[in-house]
């Protein structure tokens, strides 16, 4: 039978329980983002250049990872193209007999170092592309393969229209699309491109301004 | 056949020159990497993440000291 009175006393156990265990658990007390993170709510452990003392930041995004899938798979093959030459070396003779075993076997390092070297940078390409979200501005990172990067802010007060898009198949089926904010500042418009979840950032920025709205 | 002669014959040989063209191209990758380093440093002061800002930095300085093994293992071995 259900408990139709509870005493104040065990109510109040249980609720510093629950505290208790938000303290202790860390899937409560800590939302790092990690190395694969496309989308983090209120965000720990992250700071950026030019951050104000009060300032919080409130979204943390990247592209979604399925926008990674093309490097990926390039990289697979680039990994076993050696194996392939290996297999194939037997029937037909691709590498000149004159050639030593040492400069075979340094020459596959090397290649295999230049493929390390591809993924890495077009790991830290996806990784250093990011949005963030704040109570008072709007962030976005831009870095592209080591030759340019580029960090644009606006004030939240600024910001006049946020909307999205989400094109394709792939778009579609792991839910992610470009946001685009419209300010009425020096940049006129900011793009989020591939982020996870675009109706909920959208979503969460609009809540934003709102209140920001408010405030004025 | 005299030693000068001897040397002279062995820069012309095709082992010497691939040896030279790996130099060029480890010389060309310990620049590249170095390029890296600076390029996640940056990043990493125009936004820092508590966890994975360091292990990156860790990343491309072992990358270097790979491109500097590697150019003095061809300048011994090959």
């Amino acid at each position: 039978m259900p408990d139709i009175f509870t005493p104040k006393n065990q109510t109040t156990t249980t609720n510093s329980n629950t505290e208790e265990h938000k303290s202790v658990n860390p899937r409560f007390k800590h939302h790092h983002p990690g190395f694969f993170t496309s989308f983090q709510r209120e965000p720990d452990g992250v700071n950026f250049r030019d951050q104000d003392e009060n300032e919080k930041i409130l979204l943390f995004l990247r592209a979604h990872f399925a926008k990674n899938l093309s490097w990926i798979l390039i990289t697979l093959v680039l990994l076993a193209v050696p194996v392939l030459i290996l297999f194939l070396s037997p029937v037909v003779r691709i590498i000149p007999a004159f050639i030593p075993e040492n400069f075979i076997i340094f020459f596959v390092v090397f290649y295999y170092v230049l493929v390390f070297n591809y993924t890495f940078v077009k790991f830290i390409t996806w990784h250093y592309n990011i949005s963030l979200v704040t109570n008072e501005r709007i962030v976005d990172i831009d870095f592209y393969e080591l030759v340019y990067h580029n960090v644009a802010m606006t004030k939240l007060e600024l910001v006049e229209d946020v909307s999205y898009t989400q094109v394709g198949f792939f778009a579609t089926l792991f839910n992610y699309g470009d946001v685009i904010v419209q300010t009425a500042g020096e940049i006129v418009h900011f793009d989020f491109l591939a982020v996870i979840n675009p109706s909920r950032v959208v979503g969460i920025i609009n809540e934003l301004i709102g209140k920001k709205g408010h405030a004025r | 056949m005299p030693d000068n002669i001897l040397s002279l014959l062995q820069l012309t040989s095709p082992l010497f020159l691939i040896k030279i063209v790996f130099l060029i191209f480890l010389s060309a990758y310990i620049i590249f990497s170095l390029i890296v380093f600076n390029q996640v440093r940056t990043m990493n002061n125009v936004i820092s993440e508590i966890h994975t800002s360091t292990t990156l930095t860790i990343i491309t300085v072992i990358n270097i000291v790979i491109a500097i093994s590697l150019f003095l293992a061809a300048l011994v071995i090959l």
